[in-house]
């Protein structure tokens, strides 16, 4: 996978340009792989967008169809830009049309890679800087987080939003984490230091931040059988991919898979509390290094050594408790079919039978999932997601991401539901 | 913006508001396709949300001399949706709603973009059922499955959507409102509309029927050593009276795609048929028993019967994943839709195969076994121009062969724009003539869904039919008609005095064929309904006949027996010109142009005088139905306009 622009297709032989994407078929290039799409439009009735809209131009199809025509220059990027980034934006990347689809074509990592051609595929520059600086200087970053919130309290950002400030180019988005992030940092308890440590926890950037307990409880959950070792601050590569700069998320990559390799024991198990996270190592990691076959086995072997928090939780009622009835939220980027979100319905369901509730597939939307990503048509998915909750009286809702979870908390609140949210682990007594 | 004035955008916004009228690149650029090769740029797109606008922009567009096209989810693989005279889309996949279910009256009322598979979730729960199931059911609309005729794997026994559709409301392309039924005018123009492909009016709601669901479903694979003995196996199933609830089929080359794919553990053969049966446990439990036999006697190498849901799931994997297992190989599947009549089924694939070899196509086939029906799935990759040409040209080399096998180029894909000159290899110049008046009645100004069905040059390919010599004297007294003729026959109610010039149909009393192994029978027009049911009895065959005096013509014709429309499957009937046309045949499914069975259906002699009927037999005696009262039929604004058209001397009565 490299970068590339719209530019650098040679309209004459667009095969050969440069970007390539990983299907369920092998690697193909971006061309070759919207052109598989055959236009059956078996996808529609899954995509979330399209049974909002029932719009042909937010329908899998659709995008697939509008990647082609870039590539192949039947539609100008330039004059046709506001429209295109509609219709690129709005998609959710939560990957149900791939699943659905009979040649698994990978829409969401088109729609990506249109949105790197078209050149919205990046952080908002300040954030950008927050996160880099979050690699380079961890402390100073955690110095700097701690300013952010004592400027909160003294009404900094209020004032910055209602003088109109916040909607500056570069500082857009921080009034949307404003209103998501919890107000205070949790206390954690100090992390115990193994010299020999049995599995290797990375934690999301949210929840070692922002969600102590999920932290906490991970680490709780893992302990009883492991001796972890936490990587704090471990950059995985995951926003630079998603964002789009891909060669620093290779770099940061290859630096994680060395220190693992470096290991005194091989193939240690990884860890991981976000399910977005668990599938960009699993899946699209490898995809990274497709012209480095060398670093792509290691890659592979290292997606074969991540795990989720589910595969360390012990099922029934003994081990599980939480508020009755119960639903899992599906959302992720790119897939709701992975392995952690069909094991987790499975522990929800023998653990709590009938009081795990299982939407309908209208009502269960991927609403959730980090909503810098995904631009703001998931925001209209919120109110049925939400009204579907309040019909079934849902006690819990359990997320599989601590990003996952503070949205769904901001979502209750403001709509003024009773209901409790816990990140999958926490259900553990 | 096209054809599209500032002016007319204006006053659509005005209609449906201003978000919902586009006319950007991008939209036009992704309205231009459907599952086909056709891709065509509109002028602008509206989306409908609310049906109640529709008449006005209709007439809007009308006025202003605007093509249009009415498109929901756009799965047709014909090319249907493509706006070839640019013009205005009109996505209705927003008129999705379920209105009514009536479980005591046994229907549903929907609007026209509601997705099939969500009317079948809904009735769920009430232990109902909608019939039809086009394997885009997950995806394809109701209104779209009634505008193609579209059917599934189910046809065999329950029959396409026409047969399922009791009522629709529908805006001409001139912006009138019509609710049909089957027998509220003049012919059945409710089944006239199903398959029309959108050409003839832009359907907006729906009353379907739906029935209870069986109490039992069993399914079970079985392999032959040839398609042959597959295809034998389900035609002495029908004469033994059992009638799948459906029967797929798959050549060898399928199921080795299909096995390398998904690994569902098929036995490897020249041909495998997966049954399913339904009923009561009792009933499933005998035709199980039969089915083993005959199998067996047909030389059948496994027979394996799902005993579980799992098991049956485990089955239908294989069956499912044929087109995934294809679309895998290359970009495009180019997936074809030939029938023929069930007995030319072996011979007409092994045609198909030595052709496919030949040119070293990739391609699979499967077929709906019970029904003639079958799809060989083309692989090939669009971007490669001089492969499409090649594909097309085998694809057209196959529907040639179904034809001359005397079968269809379209059992229920329709015929779009991709199989449009294949028409006039179908059906003779009279018969596309006639459609042509249809099209050109309702529609004077070629507007609804324009240049579709009708090839453009039929005039010049379509081959010249005489009409068989005993029918000569009826063409020569309408030829030369100088007063209005009224068509009769034995026992026919309509009254008729001294004055009255007839046209009657006596004559024509005999019964032509029973074909025991399509299971069809052709009768001339005037042959008593009772002596047809005597003679099919001492073969121990049934037909859907009430039990009535008069002739089988008048029957049909007379609009008496709605019930029998579907069991229709072909005619031969002379118009006021005293052209000669023939539709459909021994076939069990065909989308190829306007049905132009149901135009005749209730018709009362108006449009043409019916010569002869091919009908569909069974080996058991199926529901008696009960003749209704004669009425005159009476004309609506469409039917005005059709006998205008196709009888403009005024020669029928």
């Amino acid at each position: 996978m490299n970068d590339c622009s719209f530019r650098d297709i040679d309209v004459t032989h667009p095969k050969n340009h440069l970007t390539s994407v990983k299907t369920d078929f092998g690697v193909r290039s971006f061309y070759s792989s919207v052109s598989f799409c055959n236009r059956c439009g078996c996808c529609a009735q899954d995509c979330p967008t399209y049974l909002f809209s029932q719009d042909e131009t937010l329908s899998p199809r659709g995008r697939n169809q509008a990647a082609r025509l870039l590539v192949e220059q039947k539609l100008s990027p330039q004059k046709n830009k506001k429209e295109l980034l509609r219709l690129i934006n709005s998609c959710t990347i939560c990957g149900r049309c791939t699943q659905v689809c009979a040649g698994k074509i990978p829409t969401a990592k088109h729609v990506l890679e249109m949105r790197r051609l078209l050149g919205v595929r990046v952080l908002p520059s300040t954030l950008q800087k927050g996160l880099e600086l979050r690699f380079a200087y961890p402390h100073l970053f955690n110095c700097l987080v701690k300013f952010f919130l004592v400027l909160r309290l003294c009404g900094f950002i209020k004032l910055l939003r209602f003088s109109g400030l916040s909607y500056a180019t570069g500082f857009g988005w921080l009034g949307k984490a404003d209103t998501l992030l919890p107000p205070k940092i949790g206390k954690r308890e100090n992390i115990k230091i193994t010299t020999t440590p049995s599995l290797i926890y990375i934690p999301s950037l949210e929840t070692f931040y922002f969600q102590p307990s999920v932290f906490q409880k991970t680490l709780q959950t893992v302990s009883r059988s492991f001796q972890p070792s936490v990587w704090e601050n471990t950059p995985t590569g995951r926003f630079e991919f998603v964002f789009g700069n891909v060669r620093k998320a290779r770099v940061q990559l290859k630096k994680l898979i060395t220190r693992h390799r470096n290991l005194p024991t091989k193939n240690l198990p990884v860890l991981t509390d976000s399910i977005d996270a668990y599938i960009f190592l699993k899946e699209a990691a490898p995809s990274l290094f497709e012209e480095y076959p060398n670093w792509q086995q290691k890659a592979e072997q290292f997606a074969a050594c991540v795990r989720f928090v589910t595969d360390f939780l012990p099922s029934g009622k003994e081990f599980i408790t939480a508020a009755k009835p119960v639903c899992l939220d599906k959302g992720a980027l790119f897939s709701h079919k992975s392995q952690p979100i069909q094991d987790a319905a499975q522990l929800l369901h023998s653990s709590f039978a009938e009081n795990f509730v299982q939407f309908t597939y209208d009502a269960d939307m991927p609403a959730f999932a980090y909503s810098f990503v995904k631009g703001n048509f998931s925001e209209q998915l919120i109110p049925p997601l939400l009204q579907t909750v309040k019909e079934n009286k849902i006690q819990t809702v359990v997320t599989l991401s601590g990003w996952n979870k503070m949205e769904w908390e901001r979502a209750l609140k403001k709509q003024k539901i009773n209901a409790k949210v816990l990140h999958i682990s926490e259900l553990n007594r | 913006m096209g054809q599209l004035s500032a002016q007319l955008i204006r006053k659509l916004q005005k209609i449906v508001g201003k978000e919902s009228v586009r006319t950007d690149e991008v939209s036009l650029a992704l309205y231009a396709y459907d599952c086909s090769l056709s891709r065509t740029r509109p002028d602008g797109v509206i989306l409908i949300k609310n049906a109640a606008a529709l008449p006005n922009i209709i007439s809007l567009l009308h006025a202003h001399r605007i093509p249009f096209v009415a498109r929901a989810s756009a799965t047709n693989h014909a090319g249907s949706c493509a706006t070839l005279n640019g013009g205005v889309v009109l996505n209705l996949a927003p008129l999705n709603r379920i209105l009514e279910i009536n479980t005591k009256q046994e229907y549903a009322v929907v609007e026209s973009g509601v997705v099939t598979g969500k009317l079948q979730q809904a009735l769920d729960p009430f232990g109902f059922f909608y019939a039809p199931d086009p394997a885009s059911e997950k995806v394809c609309t109701l209104g779209g499955n009634f505008i193609q005729n579209a059917s599934g794997a189910r046809c065999m026994k329950y029959g396409n959507t026409a047969a399922h559709v009791l009522e629709a409301d529908v805006i001409l392309p001139t912006g009138e409102t019509l609710t049909l039924t089957p027998d509220n005018t003049v012919g059945n123009l409710l089944g006239l509309l199903a398959g029309s492909e959108g050409t003839l009016g832009i359907v907006t709601r729906l009353k379907v029927k739906i029935l209870p669901k069986p109490s039992h479903i069993k399914t079970f694979l079985v392999t032959f050593p040839s398609l042959a003995n597959s295809i034998q196996t389900v035609t002495d199933l029908v004469a033994r009276g059992i009638l799948p609830r459906c029967v797929e089929a798959m050549d060898k080359t399928t199921v080795s795609a299909v096995e390398d794919f998904t690994h569902a553990g098929y036995p490897s053969a020249e041909a495998l048929l997966i049954f399913e049966l339904d009923g009561t446990a009792q009933q499933i439990a005998q035709d199980e028993q039969q089915l083993q036999t005959i199998c067996c006697q047909n030389g059948a190498l496994n027979f394996i019967a799902a005993q579980n849901e799992q098991e049956r799931a485990s089955l239908w994997r294989g069956r499912r994943a044929a087109y995934s297992a294809m679309a895998r190989l290359a970009p495009n599947v180019m997936v074809g839709d030939g029938t023929v009549p069930p007995k030319e089924l072996p011979l007409a694939l092994e045609k198909i195969h030595t052709i496919l070899m030949q040119e070293k196509i990739q391609a699979s086939l499967l077929f709906h076994a019970g029904d003639g029906n079958f799809h060989p799935q083309l692989v090939f990759d669009e971007r490669n121009k001089p492969d499409v040409v090649h594909i097309k040209k085998i694809l057209k080399r196959i529907l040639q062969i179904c034809v001359e096998h005397g079968g269809t180029v379209s059992g229920e894909h329709g015929i779009g724009v991709e199989k449009r000159a294949l028409m006039a290899y179908q059906y003779s110049l009279d018969t596309l003539s006639l459609m042509a008046k249809i099209k050109h009645a309702t529609d004077p100004l070629q507007l609804a869904n324009p240049l579709k069905i009708i090839p453009l040059d039929y005039t010049e390919k379509a081959r010249i039919e005489q009409p068989p010599q005993i029918l000569m004297p009826f063409v020569q007294k309408l030829q030369n008609a100088e007063k209005p003729l009224q068509i009769t026959g034995t026992n026919s109610r309509l009254k008729t005095d001294k004055t009255t010039c007839v046209l009657s149909a006596q004559t024509l009393n005999r019964i032509l064929e029973i074909d025991t192994n399509n299971y069809t029978v052709t009768v001339q027009a005037g042959v008593l309904v009772s002596d047809l049911r005597e003679t099919l009895k001492t073969h121990h065959l049934f037909c859907v006949l009430p039990n009535a005096k008069g002739t089988v013509g008048g029957l049909f014709a007379g609009g008496t027996a709605p019930e029998i429309y579907p069991h229709i499957l072909g005619l031969e009937a002379l118009l006021p010109d005293g052209s000669f046309i023939r539709y459909g045949g021994k076939l069990m499914k065909n989308a190829a142009g306007y049905n132009l069975v149901r135009l005749f259906a209730g018709s009362q002699g108006q449009y043409g005088l019916v010569t002869q009927l091919t009908m569909r037999l069974f080996a058991s005696q199926p529901a008696e139905i009960k003749e209704k009262l004669f009425r005159r039929a009476a004309h609506n604004t469409w039917s005005e306009k059709l006998k205008k058209e196709i009888d403009p001397r005024g020669i029928l009565l």
